[in-house]
């Protein structure tokens, strides 16, 4: 099983002048970091208008820099939302190759359409159509990609013979993948050959059916690139620590602010009442709408909060499900002092992660 | 942290109903065939602020909802009721302020004020399909406080309309308390359409600083519609994850 790590970069108020910097700083660093230690992924995610959760609205900046400064580790930039408001197709297939290329063939391109009406609305696109653009997009982005010249006649992107420059240094061109967030997304996915990007935190059970309907419908896909992306990844929180109870201490704080801060967001569920649309998104699990306000959060099954016997036991309960990789989510507004993080890492790749590598050695 | 609201609750204690006793499950009921006829709009973000209580956070963005209820019958014969919610967060819970309140029936006002602090008054509330769409209108002591029509109905999935609850600010006991009043939808027909807006008048309704801004999609379905017991109470003045008490319903 590979391991990844994940970015929001949430931002807290208050927002002094240099607020923003230094988590920018940090999240770089522990970037490095990661690459050091042997992580497999790093992904930064596309969002807008997010206030304090996520003020990544220039992922291609973000893991430029990254890439810039480590060696190994591959930079996911996920997701490219293909949504025509947001982001021109055109624009996407550019920018990708050219992180492609400065990143030594180290990328991967995840794919979505966003899931709040903050988002959407503030761009004013229109939430009923997203599937649409998102499926017309990632069939020609891999065409852009590998034909000298290109030309499309579409629903809703056309656009006469052009060579789209430059072409990716990864040949024929870099993995593609899927953001999972609403019900039936993941076999959205594996009818397309793209890798499922789980974005949601669901239980073994649950993850376990979404693997299986994934793997035997990928099988036999037709894809829309050149080739087959067949890996299935899952969303968690890591905090690893020796002592369990300030795991689960710290790490439980981090989880309910992300979840916090996730639940003041305006989902396009919440107020567009369309078929497009029928998760809350952005981890509602996490969130406790059935008690009240005030009731205290037990940790899910699953979390990967603790010390790192228990993380070991906990990843191999997600490996039996059949993923390929957990990419983690390190912090959430600044909750976890930044050496914590740091020292949290390094305990994960010495004590957990080798239980996970000795198997793919032996196998 | 997020951003909380600025509403100090005792600018408002001259508009807060008394609460004679709390609604329970025990005393819940259902009311068949409801039409719900809901507006939603975005607000000025800044105002909007100023009218959520400080227990509560604005999403993001802020937005308001004018909500009709057409009762065909029920415990004190056929009752329209009109409401005016402004859509918040109590920690993670997807709720909205219910800054104001009308109902055409006495019987109505009576009961929604005694068991969950609604701020409801008296005026004419008409929620009246028309071949062209669906009209909701709300005349206050003969002055128009709403009037919008609901435009290019289409069909749509009763699954993809949500109904979030409402808190009354009330006087429960010798406190003022954020009284949190839920109702159970099960949506047969639904359909979605555009927004016509006539008329809005903020302050008939309770606080002026509502400005509406951006036009969302208006819903009308045809629900089965049950008022349930009152699950908690929210101190108006203090975060929610603190300030929650909840009651037995």
């Amino acid at each position: 099983m590979k391991f990844g790590i994940f970015y929001e970069i949430s931002v807290p108020r208050p927002w002094a002048a240099d607020t923003e910097k230094k988590v920018y700083d940090n999240c770089i660093a522990q970037a490095i970091h990661a690459d050091k230690l042997g992580f497999d992924y790093c992904w930064a995610v596309e969002h807008h208008f997010l206030e304090e959760y996520s003020h990544c609205s220039a992922p291609e900046i973000f893991l430029t820099a990254i890439a810039a400064q480590t060696k190994r580790i591959r930079v996911g930039h996920g997701i490219n939302v293909c949504v025509p408001e947001m982001n021109p197709v055109i624009r996407i297939a550019e920018r990708c190759a050219a992180l492609d290329i400065v990143s030594g063939g180290r990328l991967e391109v995840g794919t979505g359409r966003s899931a709040t009406w903050t988002e959407l609305g503030g761009f004013g696109a229109n939430p009923d159509t997203t599937k649409a653009t998102w499926d017309e997009y990632v069939r020609v982005l891999p065409k852009m990609w590998t034909q000298e010249r290109f030309s499309h006649q579409g629903t809703y992107f056309s656009m006469p013979e052009r060579a789209v420059i430059p072409k990716p240094y990864q040949k024929p061109h870099p993995p593609m993948w899927v953001a999972v967030t609403s019900p039936g997304t993941e076999i959205d996915a594996a009818e397309r050959g793209m890798g499922a990007l789980g974005l949601t935190f669901g239980s073994f059970g649950e993850q376990e059916r979404k693997v299986k309907a994934y793997k035997d419908i990928v099988r036999r896909c037709e894809p829309v690139g050149e080739f087959v992306n067949d890996t299935v990844a899952a969303v968690n929180f890591l905090y690893c620590h020796e002592n369990p109870d300030e795991a689960k201490k710290t790490g439980m704080r981090m989880v309910g602010t992300f979840g916090y801060l996730a639940a003041q967001l305006v989902s396009a569920r919440e107020v567009y009442a369309s078929p497009s649309y029928a998760s809350f998104g952005l981890l509602p699990q996490v969130r406790r709408q059935a008690q009240a306000p005030g009731a205290v959060a037990e940790t899910p099954p699953g979390m990967c909060v603790g010390d790192p016997d228990t993380l070991v036991k906990t990843l191999k309960e997600w490996e039996s499900t059949g993923i390929d990789c957990v990419n983690f989510l390190l912090n959430a507004a600044e909750t976890v002092p930044q050496q914590a993080v740091l020292d949290s890492l390094e305990l994960f790749a010495r004590q957990v992660m080798p239980k996970f590598r000795k198997v793919e050695a032996a196998a | 942290m997020p951003l909380f609201g600025q509403l100090d609750s005792a600018t408002q204690a001259g508009r807060a109903s008394t609460v004679k006793s709390l609604m329970t499950d025990a005393e819940s009921f259902s009311i068949d065939a409801v039409d719900v006829l809901a507006f939603t709009y975005e607000i000025d973000i800044q105002r909007g602020f100023g009218a959520t209580p400080k227990a509560l956070h604005p999403s993001i963005p802020s937005y308001c909802q004018i909500v009709l209820r057409r009762h065909r019958d029920g415990p004190f014969g056929a009752f329209n009721v009109a409401e005016l919610r402004l859509n918040a967060r109590a920690g993670t819970h997807y709720l909205a302020y219910c800054i104001g309140a009308f109902a055409d029936n006495d019987a109505a006002v009576t009961f929604f004020r005694d068991r969950y602090g609604a701020p409801m008054q008296r005026a004419d509330v008409v929620l009246e399909p028309r071949y062209y769409g669906v009209v909701g209108t709300v005349v206050v002591g003969g002055k128009v406080a709403f009037d919008a029509v609901l435009e290019k109905p289409h069909y749509i999935s009763g699954s993809d309309v949500l109904y979030t609850p409402n808190l009354n600010l009330a006087r429960v006991g010798h406190a003022t308390k954020l009284v949190h009043q839920e109702m159970e939808y099960t949506i047969g027909k639904a359909q979605r359409g555009t927004t016509a807006l006539k008329a809005f008048d903020a302050a008939a309704f309770g606080d002026a600083r509502v400005v509406l801004r951006q036009p969302l999609p208006a819903t009308i379905v045809q629900a089965k519609v049950t008022y349930t017991g009152v699950r908690f109470l929210i101190d108006p003045d203090r975060p929610a994850l603190t300030g929650t008490e909840t009651v037995a319903a």
